[in-house]
């Protein structure tokens, strides 16, 4: 047997960076081949949902949208139910149909558009007309796009610790551009640390969560895929109810078994608002989180405090992340 | 200390306090301050801009200092008044330690940059100098005071520089002292504003020789006794697993010595002068910095001056410093600057005689700065080979070292002398 040894490997997905890191104790051949099943996961799942990829099954459900059902399998289904569920959640500010909005905002530009481009595709997003039966998925007007974005790096980040776990490996952690999955500690007791995001100080932390034990991590933030004109963020999150971006949060945090569904809340809370958000987050068993409002106050919920260094200690004061 | 000024390479809010506070060293210098002694009336506005980057410490600093001279008997007093409006952040001596960071859907996926603590401040600052010629003595006295938020600095100095040797000699000496109360500002860590006194007590001894008709040498040497809070209040270290932090601690006494030596060549044929300096600084907290610098100055026609500067300084660490501390220790420091680490700066300076008795100086400095204690942000891994390069910033797989010392700052300074 060899020394217990920490690897790290890194790869290009879904448009962001993938760092995964486990412990093993089987030499470094066997780690290359552990990491390269994660990420050969990882890809099936890219390759699969990414609205990005004409092969993908959402880009196929698309080309049939207002013409039929596309017949999927199980995991595909799993998945748009679960955005619709949270479509539902949200009352319909989060809508997996809303990335036909894509054609009116464009965030490499700092361009806002006005009432009437927005209002000739708002009748495109409505994940009521998402119909899911019998092993197919229907969008109903033709159009109409789907849009897994929002779960489809959560799903991808638990898929990829589900392998480093059918490996045998018990201590890991998996990072897909913020998602993020641990399996277990650091293998030295201790818990692994997450730096949560400070989302007006590029590179800096607010606060850390420390885990120990198999939990996912996910944070909706106004920062990124974004622009400020007229003092105004326009950011990616967009309210599907308006077409336009979701106010009052800047980040939402949550903590729970898995990234999956970590990540559902995250989105929902955001888009919900700072109150409801975390009442939402607070009305979740085995589920934490926190939110940082519009003034960047830190809103937590009593769980949080517990897996962090929030609040108000010296760490959390100047926190050494 | 003017010395010490001249290797001042990270220009800290408190390092740029300290050496500012005791003019009377301008005597220390021996013949290359002695032009300065030696000159008529004059008014001479600067301001100065200094950026660190990575969104660091800011300053915008005009100052204004009038020397009038009265004659032989009469002497030379001078005025300095300064104001600095300093803003950005500055690292809390904590470390980047996230084995991962959770984020909104984007590239980044570690967390390499240093936790910094925002500030803004104010310092304003005057002294007030008096010097007057006593056959081959020329005695000075000055008073200095400044105020910040969260500091308040009251200095006096006293120099003689004794010429001999039929002027070719100058032996200068001096000894000054400040009475300092430092008052944090209240923070998450410190509930309360608490004066706390700080005491420094400076002593200098330097001899300058005119060698030949076109070479000046100098040796000096000074030593400063500090004590009291000398901690800066705002610093904290990493305990152990970094689940803890704690005040940093430093001593309450510092003596610090150094040794300067500084010569200085006019070349006849190119009407230029080369200033060479060496120091080498050591105190009892177990840092020792050498600097070496080269300043050219070359007239171009009758009312230019250029004057290429470059500047070396290394430093090593505190006996106390450490980016992270597997317990609580008596004395414990994280701050970068009592870290080692080396900077090179480069600069350029060019004076226009506007007229005869106005001259207009534009500079500007670029420094690089780089630890030499480095630190891997989180937890040391093997990286595994990648299937494919990845341009995240992560390099090449290995584990990316980092330092709060490494940085780079621009300065840019613009300046009007009226000689009268």
């Amino acid at each position: 047997m060899n020394e217990r040894t920490l690897y790290t490997t890194r790869f290009a997905l879904m448009g962001g960076a993938a760092v995964v890191r486990f412990i093993d104790d089987r030499g470094q051949r066997h780690a290359e081949t552990i990491a390269r099943a994660a990420e050969n996961e990882a890809f099936r799942i890219e390759r699969k949902f990414s609205r990005f990829r004409e092969e993908s099954v959402v880009s196929e459900i698309a080309r049939n949208a207002g013409r039929a059902p596309v017949a999927v399998d199980d995991e595909t289904v799993a998945l748009v139910e679960a955005a619709l569920d949270l479509a539902r959640l949200t009352g319909g500010r989060f809508d997996p149909t809303v990335g036909v909005l894509r054609r009116a905002w464009n965030f490499r530009a700092p361009r806002v558009p006005d009432d009437d481009e927005l209002a000739a595709l708002l009748p495109l997003v409505n994940h009521g007309a998402v119909s899911v039966r019998d092993g197919t998925v229907f969008l109903e007007r033709e159009g109409m796009e789907l849009d897994l974005g929002g779960v489809g790096k959560e799903y991808a980040v638990d898929r990829a610790a589900d392998v480093l776990r059918a490996h045998g490996v018990t201590s890991a952690l998996l990072n897909f551009a913020g998602d993020v999955r641990t399996i277990g500690g650091r293998g030295d007791g201790r818990p692994w640390s997450i730096g949560v995001a400070d989302p007006r100080a590029p590179g800096q932390c607010r606060f850390a969560v420390r885990l120990i034990g198999g939990a996912g991590v996910a944070t909706s933030g106004d920062y990124e895929r974004c622009f400020v004109k007229d003092g105004v963020r326009y950011h990616h999150l967009l309210d599907a109810t308006t077409g336009r971006p979701a106010q009052g949060v800047m980040s939402a945090t949550v903590v729970a078994a898995s990234a999956f569904l970590a990540g559902r809340i995250a989105t929902a809370a955001f888009l919900l608002g700072p109150r409801d958000g975390l009442a939402l987050i607070e009305g979740m068993p085995s589920v934490e989180g926190c939110l940082i409002d519009a003034t960047g106050a830190i809103s937590a919920t009593e769980g949080m405090g517990r897996i962090s260094n929030l609040p108000g200690s010296l760490y959390a004061a100047y926190s050494a992340l | 200390m003017a010395a010490l000024r001249v290797a001042a390479v990270a220009a800290t809010k408190r390092r740029r306090r300290k050496l500012r506070k005791l003019p009377w060293l301008a005597a220390s210098v021996g013949a290359f301050a002695a032009g300065d002694l030696r000159a008529q009336s004059n008014l001479e506005f600067r301001y100065l801009f200094y950026q660190e980057s990575g969104g660091r410490t800011a300053v915008s600093n005009p100052w204004l200092y009038l020397n009038q001279d009265f004659g032989l008997k009469g002497g030379q007093l001078s005025l300095l008044l300064g104001y600095d409006a300093i803003s950005g952040a500055s690292p809390t001596g904590g470390y980047p330690t996230a084995d991962a960071v959770t984020s909104a859907s984007g590239t980044s996926s570690s967390n390499t940059k240093f936790p910094m603590a925002a500030y803004n401040d104010t310092r304003k600052s005057g002294t007030v100098a008096y010097a007057r010629k006593f056959g081959a003595h020329l005695p000075s006295v000055d008073i200095s005071y400044s105020v910040e938020n969260d500091y308040l600095s009251r200095g006096a100095g006293l120099t003689d520089a004794w010429t001999m040797a039929n002027g070719r000699g100058t032996l200068h000496f001096g000894a000054a002292i400040s009475r300092d109360v430092v008052t944090p500002v209240i923070t998450p860590t410190i509930p309360a504003r608490v004066d706390h006194d700080k005491s420094s007590n400076a002593a200098a001894l330097g001899f300058s020789w005119i060698v030949g008709e076109r070479d000046l040498l100098d040796v000096s040497a000074s030593l400063t006794k500090l004590s009291g809070y000398l901690t800066d209040p705002y610093k904290i270290v990493p305990i152990a697993t970094s689940s803890n932090t704690a005040p940093e601690i430093r001593p309450d006494t510092r003596s610090r010595y150094a040794v300067v030596f500084k010569y200085g060549h006019h070349f006849s044929d190119t009407d230029g002068a080369l200033k060479v300096g060496y120091r080498y600084y050591w105190d009892d907290w177990s840092i020792g910095a050498n600097t070496v610098d080269l300043l050219y100055d070359q007239r171009v026609g009758t009312d230019w001056i250029v004057s290429p500067l470059l500047r070396v300084y290394t430093q090593g660490h505190a006996s106390f410093f450490s980016y992270q501390f597997a317990e609580q220790q008596t004395y414990m420091s994280s701050d970068y600057r009592l870290s080692a680490f080396y900077n090179i700066l480069g600069g350029l300076t060019v004076s226009y005689n506007i007229r005869r008795d106005l001259v207009l100086s534009v500079g500007a400095t670029y420094q690089f700065q780089q630890g030499q204690d480095r630190v891997v942000p989180s937890t040391a891994a093997v990286p595994l080979p990648l299937r494919a390069p990845l341009d995240d910033g992560e390099g090449g797989g290995a584990p990316t070292t980092v330092s709060s010392a490494d940085m780079t700052v621009v300065t840019a300074t613009v300046g009007l002398s009226w000689r009268y």
